[in-house]
């Protein structure tokens, strides 16, 4: 009866420790949000594009390449663990493709109002996690 | 006194004090407040009792047809002298352009009207456009683009057309209306109105006869090598007095640069050039650069990204910097010039006669050994106020000594530009270190 009380604190000691890191880590994985996830997205054209970039202030300046991924918050994070696979020194790779719209700049000025070209695609996506949260999306690769 | 405001949502009380405020304000910005036809009301008295109101924007909200009803009752008054206005993506249909044509009648004071992204449709632009040919219609600015337009529009406009599919024959009847019509043109935008070479003889003719026309955008038209040839005739007639030209996109190739070499060399006027996605090639850049050296070469910006171009060009553009002291803004991303170019680059940035201040090297493959470099340039480039270095594999090294370069107080940059580069959390702790350190630095990321 007397060691019930001791389990209990316990837990709340390590409770304590625990939080603070995930703290710190949500400012990255919230970028990662702002500039990556829109799980409804509308059109998938170039409208759309356009005004994502600029509701997600990505326009000043014009960000040359952006890509939003259409699937849940849940299923993007289990990439930082059983959903995903190691990737090169740093990254995280998916084990499933995910519907994705890759906004690339068009035009002239690199200062808004910035033009866009939308290109849907349903493919495998990398990248970057930190303490189990994603923090940075990798542009660069294109899965064949 | 100014009143700026955009995405607010405006409760009675609120929209009651902006009205008292707005009675003396010389320029009006409520885009985004969800505004509606019964704010027009309002808006229509202010117009009517404030002839200090020069510019009104109110893009982005629901005013409805009835609403510029009630905001034209106010822009018909003899005492308005309003100049500017913007409503853009107000749901506004044919139905408005009556009510606007009627002002365009009546209103010589306004210069600049900006219609953009309403279903007009082409009835609605025609009916727009008689009221342009009204003598007292003094609009020098009319933007219509995401208005549905079709090629059915042939009458002369000053207007800009751009993402409209109006294809060449409607463009060749435009610039032969131009050409006739006594209107001083500024400006002529068909950026993908899906025009080929088969145009530019007749946009050429619009270049060699609007000494007016100062800015001519016709980016994302396949008018290829061609075309260019053809406009290049316009562009170097004496009447021409091009300053801004923008042909990204173009089909363009390393063919092109001798005509516009002799452009960039004669073209006293000519201010800012867009050749962005052309394949240019090294050859090419290099005819440009010989030009650039030319006295005569007045040139502020150039914006070759994505053009085809490597390492072995860069002498030729360093050349350029130390000779040049017009430049200001030279955006030559997106080429694969790797630590090689850009350390030649940086040589010619260093020269005292360059006066580059904005500088865009994204996606150009620099890794962190060309930081350190990059870094010197930033603390002895006093001028060098903006720098892209977005979508380079810099890692936490190469972006450490940009951080130690933005802390020196030599370094005068005012926007450092990181987008797409993976750090880690040591790197977020310096940027966030850097923004108390050196707030007047931007850093975009």
């Amino acid at each position: 009866m007397t060691m019930s009380p001791c389990p209990l604190l316990l837990v709340f000691v390590l409770g304590l420790v625990v939080i603070p890191p995930t703290l710190a880590q949500n400012e990255g994985y919230e970028k990662f949000l702002r500039q990556h996830y829109d799980a409804k997205p509308k059109g998938r054209d170039d409208r759309y594009c356009e005004s994502m970039m600029k509701e997600r202030k990505l326009t000043s300046p014009c960000k040359d390449v952006n890509t939003f991924i259409h699937g849940t918050k849940k299923n993007i994070r289990a990439i930082c663990g059983k959903k995903g696979s190691p990737y090169g020194e740093n990254f995280r790779i998916s084990n499933s493709p995910f519907q994705i719209t890759t906004c690339t700049h068009s035009g002239a000025s690199p200062r808004p109002p910035c033009g866009y070209r939308a290109f849907k695609d349903f493919r495998y996506i990398v990248i970057a996690c930190e303490d189990g949260w994603p923090v940075h999306f990798d542009e660069s690769f294109i899965s064949p | 006194m100014d009143l700026d405001i955009q995405c607010e949502e405006m409760n009675p009380s609120r929209w009651a004090e902006l009205l008292s405020t707005m009675k003396s304000c010389s320029t009006i910005r409520l885009d985004d407040c969800n505004l509606s036809s019964s704010n027009c009301k309002d808006l229509s008295s202010i117009i009517h009792t404030n002839p200090s109101l020069k510019e009104l924007k109110l893009n982005n909200n629901e005013l409805g047809d009835a609403g510029i009803e009630y905001l034209c009752k106010g822009l018909l008054t003899p005492s308005c002298s309003l100049q500017k206005l913007w409503l853009q993506n107000c749901n506004l249909t044919s139905a408005s352009c009556e009510t606007l044509r009627s002002v365009l009648s009546a209103q010589p004071s306004l210069t600049e009207l900006h219609v953009g992204d309403n279903k007009l449709g082409t009835t609605g632009v025609k009916v727009l456009c008689q009221g342009l040919m009204n003598p007292n219609c003094k609009l020098q600015k009319l933007q219509l683009e995401y208005c549905e337009l079709t090629a059915d529009i042939v009458e002369a406009l000053n207007a800009a057309l751009s993402n409209n599919t109006l294809g060449d024959t409607a463009v060749k009847q435009l610039c032969r209306g131009l050409v006739e019509a006594s209107c001083d043109l500024e400006l002529l935008h068909l950026e993908n109105c899906g025009i080929t070479s088969d145009s530019c003889r007749d946009i050429s003719a619009v270049l060699s006869s609007k000494p007016s026309l100062l800015d001519l955008a016709v980016g994302d038209n396949k008018i290829g090598d061609t075309g260019l040839a053809l406009l290049c005739q316009g562009l170097l007639h004496p009447n021409c007095k091009i300053q801004k030209l923008w042909l990204w996109d173009c089909d363009l190739t390393s063919a092109s640069c001798k005509d516009l070499s002799r452009v960039f060399s004669t073209k006293e006027t000519l201010l800012e050039v867009s050749l962005i996605d052309n394949n240019l090639r090294d050859s090419g850049m290099e005819m440009l650069c010989q030009a650039l050296k030319d006295p005569k070469a007045h040139l502020q910006e150039l914006w070759v990204r994505e053009c085809g171009l490597t390492a072995a060009c860069c002498k030729a553009v360093s050349s350029v910097l130390s000779v040049n002291k017009h430049l200001q803004v030279l955006h030559i991303g997106e080429n694969k010039l790797g630590n090689a170019g850009v350390e030649i680059l940086c040589e010619g940035l260093l020269h005292p006669n360059c006066n580059i201040h904005s500088l865009w090297l994204g996606n150009c493959d620099i890794t962190a050994a060309c930081c350190a470099t990059l870094a010197n340039v930033m603390v002895t480039k006093q001028n060098l106020t903006e720098l892209d270095l977005s979508y380079n594999t810099l890692e936490d090294e190469g972006v450490m000594k940009l951080c130690e370069a933005v802390r020196n107080p030599n370094c005068k940059m005012q926007q450092l530009i990181l987008y797409d580069i993976f750090w880690g959390p040591e790197v977020d702790d310096e940027l966030k270190a850097l923004e108390e350190a050196r707030p007047d630095v931007k850093i975009i990321s």
